[in-house]
């Protein structure tokens, strides 16, 4: 049923990048995210969308004089809903990658963290070798980078692609899957939620360049260049007068802004 | 944390969840008059002496009980979207129409609902005696009473216990727009066992409050057929 949710998105997304918008005047930002990626965006009980990402986004919606509005989306659908013109700007930890690029237009570089492999706690072995790891049940999100990296490099591996981040990491505590590829704020987030130290980071994965990219950027549509210039000052603007320090601070105890990479 | 401050706590997700029973439930009722009305309609049309009529509706039904109702859900979500942007586009409209999420489910699960139940109505026209049109016309109702005072109480009854079953569907298949992230029954239960890592307690809850509409979708259901079925023996 997936294959044919994609196919149907991807599908429908061909036909829509033929329709282009014209130039106009923002005034209300229309976000998109998958909110099921805390800390950095998820549901909370009164069903509004929070995290870092919302306070960020917020922030330079702040600088630009425009109002923020965000919506929810799955993951598998954002681009397509993205192109459909459903919302204006993706700002969903998404990382910057030529297959996307091919798509969309990014924004700068605002975060890149680690990503890991994580383990059941009672699992000792600190090696995640391709080799080590053959015939072993690894899982992540599908449509990311994560996924494109365990397709690349762990073909002996039986790899398992969800929905979200959160359904691996579940699995991975009821020992269903051995291992789980993500973001190590991520991981750290969920195994901390879920207590009784079920689960260990086991060790972090080196970006390869051509699967990884550099780091998370906004995603917009390609000929919305002007909101992109926008954005990319309220980024260089946030950065500059300490904004982005405070709000990393709120979340994080580790710097996640990495190095400046323009687009 | 227990359970019960899970759920109704002061941060618990209880009332997350009876949001999205509501959500739910509305879907359901909005999308039903539509489904029922045009599969009514449907049905006649598909009876009609006219080949093309004819060739046109069982077009639709075997289009939209074919595919995947989730497929169905997504051309309405993306595809309708593309075409009315198309069409603001082509008349000058400078902002375009936008189709939310819970309309699109209306109008993809009516849509649904229009074929399948089409032909439950099918059956029931097929099942009224040729005399009762007859006897009508002959007492001098025009064919708009006929239809509604004659026809109609004896084809609810034929057709209720099929309609019943296609409510119930319906009623399950309104989680077919959790994809689309609005917040239903299914999706506030997926957003709190995300949030908290305790699915099996937020999945039999919302499990348990499916089931009670169901029993009270069934029992309304023997109600109206009781009623439906008053003076036949």
């Amino acid at each position: 049923m997936k294959t044919m949710k994609l196919l149907a998105l991807l599908g429908l997304a061909s036909c829509l990048m033929a329709s282009a918008a014209s130039a106009k005047e923002w005034k209300t930002i229309r976000v998109g995210m998958d909110a099921s990626y805390a800390p950095f965006e998820s549901v909370d009980p009164s069903g509004k969308i929070v995290g870092f990402e919302v306070d960020y986004a917020n922030a330079l919606c702040e600088r630009m004089k425009v109002t923020c509005t965000f919506q929810n989306q799955d993951w598998d659908g954002i681009i397509p809903a993205l192109l459909a013109g459903k919302f204006d700007a993706i700002f969903s930890s998404m990382n910057i990658t030529d297959e996307r690029k091919k798509k969309v237009m990014f924004s700068d570089m605002y975060y890149a963290t680690p990503i890991v492999f994580a383990g059941q706690a009672s699992n000792k072995s600190d090696d995640v070798s391709p080799a080590a790891l053959k015939g072993k049940t690894i899982g992540t999100q599908s449509s990311t980078i994560h996924a494109n990296f365990l397709e690349a490099f762990y073909k002996d591996s039986n790899i398992k692609l969800y929905p979200t981040q959160d359904e691996p990491n579940l699995d991975l505590a009821s020992g269903r899957i051995d291992y789980v590829v993500g973001d190590g704020l991520v991981e750290a987030d969920f195994f901390e939620k879920k207590g009784n130290g079920c689960c260990r980071v086991i060790s972090e994965i080196k970006r390869v360049p051509g699967i990884h990219g550099p780091g998370v950027g906004a995603a917009m549509r390609p000929e919305d260049a002007e909101l992109r210039d926008m954005i990319n000052k309220a980024i260089a603007e946030v950065d500059a007068d300490g904004t982005y320090k405070k709000l990393e601070a709120k979340y994080f105890k580790q710097d996640i802004r990495g190095k400046q990479v323009t687009n | 944390m227990n359970w019960f401050s899970l759920l109704f706590g002061p941060n618990g997700w209880g009332g997350l969840m009876l949001e999205g029973a509501v959500v739910t439930i509305l879907l359901a009722v909005t999308s039903v008059p539509f489904g029922f009305g045009s599969g009514l309609a449907l049905a006649v049309l598909k009876l009609s002496s006219n080949r093309v009529v004819r060739a046109l509706c069982e077009g639709f039904t075997t289009f939209f009980r074919g595919i995947p109702d989730l497929l169905s859900l997504f051309i309405v979500y993306f595809g309708l979207q593309a075409l009315i942007d198309r069409l603001s586009k082509l008349f000058g409209l400078s902002s375009a129409i936008e189709l939310n999420a819970f309309f699109a489910g209306v109008i993809a699960l009516s849509v649904v609902v229009a074929a399948y139940s089409s032909e439950v109505w099918v059956a029931a026209l097929k099942a009224v005696p040729r005399g009762q049109h007859e006897a009508a016309h002959s007492l001098g109702l025009d064919t708009r009473k006929t239809f509604f005072l004659v026809l109609m109480p004896q084809l609810i009854r034929v057709a209720l216990p099929g309609l019943g079953n296609i409510w119930m569907v319906l009623l399950k298949d309104t989680s077919l727009i959790s994809t689309l992230a609005v917040i239903d029954l299914l999706r506030a239960a997926s957003e709190a066992s995300k949030n908290t890592t305790r699915p099996i307690l937020f999945y039999s809850a919302a499990a348990a409050i499916y089931l009670v509409f169901s029993i009270l979708s069934g029992l309304v259901q023997s109600n109206l057929e009781r009623r439906a079925n008053r003076g036949f023996v």
